[in-house]
């Protein structure tokens, strides 16, 4: 301590002692950082914080730099109401046909007349296997079954807002969600009231244990579905169990249930965890099959590879069944998108696309799941895709239904999807 | 106060020596000494990378009883070794060093593979990787 003060060890004792007989002692020089008790630690301090402000500065211009400023998100995408509410019909006093299940699921509404709109096959697999469950497989009504003729509703529609804002920060309440959707019919049915859409379109997505992104799915879908004025219907494929993920085996089964409800011509194939940025990016069916997540962020907003499919795409009744639809021995994560593709050029089918500035998509970022690790085998079999296209699809299909829930906003069938072979 | 600052430094610089998620244009500056190595083009690489790991040097997957690891996928049966089986350990190596960003081990041992198995170890190689290879080329280089 006796060093900091500055003083040479030998000068001590020639300090002059004063009257007083206190020993004099010359004031310290000025250049001793440590004059001021903590002055290195305040130091420090000034350089985290500057240290930081210029981290944070950078990342701010950074992220700053991609954002297109000339289009200012006025929409976040959410529900918007365009015109006035119309009466809704009012709701049946007391859920019907009690099926003993949790109280939060609603029953239909056998009530209100049903048009009897061609259904897809009778006889399936499952309806036999699940006493009572077929008696309730009825259609929510899609338009109401008056004399009234509607107009067709136009190529593009005037409900387009273009590019949202797509945020998942936001906690979503299903309940003040279906609220905010009133036109959306329970089973998660929608058809534009003052048009006739010719767009059919089933929308099947495959599912397991992702209630936190269905609920970010719905709350920016159903409105940007509406805009697009849709005939639409949201289907959820829930494998049941715990045994590896089989998400192409979903879709088909999602393709064959769907049509059991009402005559789709299209049918949307999406992951749970994408939302599209840009309402332009319509849902649905084209003259050949139709890739809709082009831009994913998760790809830097472009197409990985020109080969890739997955993510979200559209195919037309016909176009599935041309293919004999999706293979049921992909187990796992990855390369039955592949093998969609690899169907589709087989058949002299080409890929559509939006292009990448309304194609572009948000990915809700997530951990990898349990039981859905990627596939070990999947290049081997995509590179055998023309073999087995013919053994492996819609015509090998086989399933158990084991619930289906009519919730609001979506329809949600749970099956037993069975094991590798 | 120096030690300090030297902490302070290596505070900031560590995120920059962990796992990275390399870009096609990243990684195509990083490999350009293997295009042509073995006959095999830098296209052809970057295209089985981005199957195999999507660009992304943590990736670690089991498989039949292996773990790969790495941009290049690398298994634990031959070439690096783990704590998990017996390898033979042909490029010497721990297999976690195929988990940082410094790609200059995974190209050696990726190399000795193609002397050793080809580009069949690969498995995008033949479904995915044997045309529309200019995608795989980095416009910016």
């Amino acid at each position: 301590m006796d060093l900091a003060w500055g003083l040479p060890q030998g000068e001590e004792e020639e300090k002059p002692i004063k009257e007083t007989g206190v020993p004099f002692r010359e004031p310290a020089p000025e250049r001793h950082p440590q004059a001021i008790p903590g002055a290195s630690l305040q130091r420090a301090c000034r350089l985290l914080v500057a240290s930081c402000a210029l981290n944070l500065g950078a990342r701010s211009s950074y992220y700053l730099s991609g954002r297109d400023l000339s289009r200012l998100p006025y929409l976040v995408g959410g529900p918007r109401r365009c015109k006035p509410a119309r009466t809704a019909p009012p709701p049946s006093g007391s859920p019907p046909g009690s099926r003993g299940r949790e109280g939060q699921r609603r029953r239909l509404r056998p009530a209100t007349p049903l048009p009897s709109r061609a259904r897809g096959s009778d006889a399936s697999p499952d309806a036999a296997s699940l006493p009572g469950l077929a008696s309730n497989r009825t259609s929510a009504p899609a338009s109401p079954i008056t004399a009234r003729s509607l107009p067709a509703c136009p190529e593009e529609s005037p409900l387009l807002v273009g590019p949202m804002l797509i945020e998942f920060n936001i906690p979503v309440d299903l309940t003040l969600l279906a609220k905010q959707n009133p036109e959306v019919k329970v089973g998660g049915r929608y058809a534009p009231k003052d048009c006739i859409s010719p767009h059919k379109v089933a929308i099947i997505i495959p599912f397991r244990n992702r209630q936190e992104h269905l609920k970010y799915w719905l709350y920016y879908l159903h409105p940007i579905l509406q805009r697009q004025q849709l005939d639409y219907g949201i289907y959820v494929i829930n494998q049941a169990g715990e045994s590896t993920f089989n998400r192409a085996k979903l879709l088909n089964i999602g393709f064959q249930e769907a049509l059991k409800d009402y005559d789709y011509n299209c049918f949307v194939f999406s992951d749970v965890d994408l939302i599209p940025m840009d309402d332009r990016n319509t849902y649905r069916c084209f003259s050949q099959p139709r890739h809709i997540s082009v831009a994913m962020d998760k790809f830097g907003f472009s197409l990985p590879y020109v080969q890739f499919f997955g993510g979200v795409s559209a195919l037309s009744k016909q176009q599935f069944l041309t293919i004999n639809g999706f293979p049921n021995n992909y187990w796992g994560w990855g390369g039955e998108d592949d093998d969609i593709f690899n169907r589709l050029v087989f058949k002299g089918m080409s890929i559509s696309r939006p292009n990448a500035v309304v194609g572009k998509c948000r990915m809700i970022r997530h951990s990898r799941d349990k039981k859905n690790e990627p596939n070990p085998q999947r290049f081997d079999r995509i590179a055998h895709t023309k073999e087995t296209m013919l053994s492996d699809g819609l015509n090998t299909l086989t399933y158990k239904v084991l619930d289906i829930e009519r919730n609001p906003l979506y329809t949600k069938i749970t099956v037993d999807v069975g094991t590798p072979s | 106060m120096m030690s300090f600052l030297s902490l302070l430094l290596v505070g900031i610089l560590f995120p920059a020596l962990e796992a990275k998620q390399f870009t096609k244009c990243e990684l195509s500056q990083v490999l350009k000494d293997m295009d042509g190595y073995g006959g095999v083009t830098l296209p052809e690489w970057i295209c089985n990378i981005f199957h195999v790991s999507g660009y992304d040097t943590q990736t670690m997957v089991n498989n039949n009883g292996k773990t790969e690891y790495g941009l290049f996928q690398i298994n634990n049966k031959l070439w690096c070794r783990d704590n998990q089986i017996q390898s033979r350990n042909i490029c010497d190596i721990s297999c976690d060093k195929f988990l940082d960003d410094d790609l200059t081990d995974d190209m050696i041992c990726a190399k000795k593979i193609l002397d050793s198995e080809g580009i069949d170890y690969w498995l995008p190689h033949k479904p995915l990787c044997s045309e529309k290879l200019e995608q795989w080329l980095c416009e910016k280089l």
